[in-house]
């Protein structure tokens, strides 16, 4: 069964009770919240996402709480929590469904350390990834958005999940983040996109998440091999650069996008060497012409 | 440790860093493990020079020094005990 | 006998991971959640490694043991390199290092150590020798991590500990004791006689904690078998943070499964041991426990003597019905939290006399408040 195949009652139920289990690559999220937003965005964004039974495992359990009492109503706020932790500070209630893809990143990198993880957007066509390794601000969603707007599968917009054994890409497809100016970008590139209430005032600015296509999330369990890396480097006025790299530096900088590198010491090393050496590997300054960027990594992927 | 055309990239199991070594004191690096650390300067220029096919032990005397401060830097090597 | 407490999933499965077999998924989820929120996933991972059974553990809870091995392996590696960085620090100062806790586990390799994850660094060192070793340190980058006024005054006059020192490039915490209890603390126990007893490292650890350092001297050791169960027992029974209670009994546990079998006369030593560094009472209170809970084989005679330094029964009983919850794995009961706060409490009546304990939580109160208050605490007369 799938989360839009639910009603909005039974989604709102099942976040008050014991909680609504979804599907997101390979984890299982058990969800419990009862803030309207939450239930929304839920609904709205994971409408294709399976949703399993109560006495499925769960990875983990996950709360958006908000205060109790009359505090609710004087200075609303929403809370994430994963079991007994509380990992970061209160938001304002309306940025629960935000918070909730926050603390969702958070358990994946503070926990799946059976992968090596780096942050990246990864796209798939004919079975090749593409990651896209980047840190926040270089426009790696925006790139992902619109990739994936012209037929690309979503692996994720944020987290490539390296799966050290077959060295290649588990997917996790969940909405694809979008700040600030990249909203009005991609709602004008891509106008059928889905694209959820756009919370505003948030740490990170204005933010909207992308629903991922059916698509994608009816693939997630395949696994694809990593043919491209491309850096990507947003700069409004630079003119457009996709330039070779050699492997050393492009090596370096995964190191530097990898959130667990550390922690798989010299596997992690031989993971990323071997990722460099097997993919084409280019450095990517794009501006604000998005078609064109579009085109470029389009070229590149049916050149090589 | 993985080398491509020239460059290499180097992890050092010991502090767990990764470098990414210039062709030059990859090379140094190179010779210093082939011999096991046992080499006198002439002898570890003239293998650079092998390596890199320079056959002027003059220019590439300061290089090389200048490559052994690098690796030291890093940590990679260690002066051999007196 | 020894009543036995009512059966934890956790308790059991790090106990008999076979019994674990039969678990269904609510079953491993709850598995889980309470060893991920006791920190012993990565110990719990370890039992399935080493009955073999780990590759007949169901996908999905399988992935959290693998990721916390992979975290507790890591985590040996790093502190092995602190440990390099440590004893590089300390190369001139000619003072015996007796590694504490998690990193004596780790250099003695004892079972215990295998997938335990602890955060810092502790050290012993004797107290003449505490203004060279801290000296020292600082050279090598270490800063303390509480500049407070009051901080600084609370460690190095009441406490058995420097301030906590972070290495300002590796971020690092590093704990460097001199006793094992507090200053303030109603038992002494005699850092001298524990330093007396101290046993070296295994000479494989020591040679890889000088790689890539030669010249430099690895003057570390750990506490002797008995003391490090008597130490074991003491951090778990006197400390007023029980969060860790879980994980500690888990060690005790493990600490005196392996000495019983490795050390023939570790039960002979244990008590009269416990008593001559004023400790009995911890000591009893861990037998006591660990037996209940994770059925450690304690000769039923050496439990009936160490019973004799238990406290008086009404005491004993309100003990118990607050250890009982405390001792859990944490999955947010009101028992286990309430139990919690009154060990807190308690925890700091053993560190100090009641006017410095006052004086203490008041300046901690005020200072979450951000209130400022003069730094006088007047209390020297202790």
């Amino acid at each position: 069964m799938i989360v839009s195949e639910l009603t909005r009652t039974e989604v709102g139920r099942q976040l008050g009770g014991h909680g609504l289990k979804v599907r997101m690559g390979p984890i299982v999220a058990s969800i419990r919240s009862p803030m309207p937003v939450v239930a929304d965005g839920i609904g709205f964004h994971y409408a294709a996402h399976e949703t399993l039974d109560a006495d499925a495992f769960a990875d983990f359990n996950v709360h958006i709480e908000w205060p109790s009492g009359i505090r609710r109503f004087v200075r609303p706020t929403a809370t994430f929590r994963l079991d007994e932790t509380t990992a970061f500070e209160p938001l304002p209630a309306n940025q629960g469904f935000p918070l909730l893809e926050w603390g969702m990143n958070w358990c994946i990198t503070a926990y799946c350390d059976q992968y090596l993880i780096l942050h990246s957007a990864v796209v798939e066509r004919n079975g090749c990834a593409l990651l896209l390794p980047a840190p926040p601000g270089s426009g790696k969603s925006t790139l992902c958005a619109a990739l994936v707007a012209r037929g690309w599968r979503l692996l994720s917009d944020e987290l490539a999940l390296i799966d050290i054994d077959r060295l290649a890409v588990t997917p996790i497809p969940r909405p694809i983040s979008l700040k600030n100016t990249a909203i009005e970008v991609i709602r004008a590139f891509w106008p059928e996109a889905a694209i959820g209430t756009v919370v505003r005032e948030t740490l990170k600015g204005s933010v909207a998440h992308v629903r991922p296509p059916p698509g994608s999330v009816e693939r997630q369990h395949e696994i694809a091999h990593v043919r491209w890396i491309v850096l990507p480097k947003y700069g409004a006025e630079a003119p457009m650069t996709l330039s070779a790299i050699t492997r050393g530096a492009a090596l370096m900088r995964l190191v530097d996008c990898a959130f667990n590198y550390t922690v798989h010491g010299r596997r992690g090393f031989e993971t990323l060497a071997s990722l460099v050496a097997d993919a084409t590997c280019r450095d990517f300054r794009y501006g604000g012409d998005l078609d064109a960027a579009v085109k470029a990594l389009e070229g590149l992927a049916s050149a090589s | 440790m993985h080398e491509w055309d020239d460059e290499l990239v180097v992890y050092d199991d010991l502090d767990g860093h990764t470098h990414h070594l210039a062709p030059l004191a990859g090379k140094v690096l190179l010779a210093l493990l082939e011999c096991r650390g046992g080499l006198s300067d002439a002898m570890l220029i003239e293998r650079v020079g092998q390596l890199l096919a320079i056959d002027d032990a003059q220019v590439l005397a300061p290089a090389v020094e200048e490559a052994l401060d690098e690796l030291g830097r890093l940590a990679l090597i260690a002066p051999a005990a007196a | 006998m020894v009543n036995r407490a009512t059966p934890e999933p956790l308790v059991e499965a790090l106990c008999d991971p076979s019994s674990a077999a039969r678990a269904n998924a609510p079953q491993w989820e709850a598995l889980v959640r309470h060893a991920r929120g006791s920190n012993l996933l990565g110990v719990l991972a370890e039992r399935f490694v080493s009955g073999s059974l780990l590759d007949a553990v169901p996908p999905a809870p399988r992935a959290h043991l693998v990721a916390a091995r992979v975290r507790a392996h890591a985590q040996a590696k790093a502190t092995m390199r602190e440990l390099r960085a440590i004893a590089h620090a300390l190369g001139d100062v000619e003072a015996p290092v007796i590694l504490l806790k998690g990193a004596a586990y780790l250099c003695a390799g004892l079972p215990v150590a295998r997938g335990r994850v602890f955060s810092d660094v502790d050290i012993l060192v004797p107290k003449a020798r505490l203004a060279e070793v801290e000296a020292a340190l600082m050279l090598s980058g270490f800063v303390t991590s509480h500049p407070h006024p009051y901080d600084q005054r609370y460690y190095r006059e009441w406490m058995h500990e420097l301030p906590p020192m972070q290495h300002v490039q590796r971020q690092t915490v590093l704990d460097v004791h001199h006793a094992l209890v507090p200053e303030t603390s109603r038992p002494h126990p005699d850092s001298a006689l524990l330093v007396a007893d101290a046993t070296p490292l295994p000479a494989d650890v020591s040679a890889d904690l000088a790689a890539g350092q030669p010249g430099v001297p690895i003057r570390f050791a750990v506490l002797a078998p008995a003391d490090m169960a008597i130490h074991c027992a003491t951090h778990l029974f006197c400390d007023e943070d029980f969060s860790h209670a879980t994980r500690d009994l888990v060690d005790f546990d493990s600490l005196v499964r392996h000495f019983a079998v490795a050390q023939p006369d570790f039960w002979e030593r244990l008590l009269p041991r416990a008593r001559t560094l004023q400790l009995a009472r911890p000591l009893w209170y861990a037998l006591h426990w660990s037996a209940r809970v994770h059925r450690t084989p304690v000769p039923p005679d050496i439990l009936r003597e160490a019973c004799r330094d238990a406290p008086a029964s009404p005491l004993r009983w309100l003990m118990n019905g607050l250890l009982g919850p405390a001792l859990r794995p944490t999955r947010g009961r009101a028992s286990t939290r309430w139990a919690r706060r009154a060990l807190y409490v308690r925890g700091h009546w053993l560190k100090m006399p009641p006017h410095l304990l006052a004086w203490h939580l008041t300046v901690k109160a005020f200072r979450r408040e951000n209130v400022s208050l003069p730094e006088n605490a007047d209390g020297n007369q202790a």
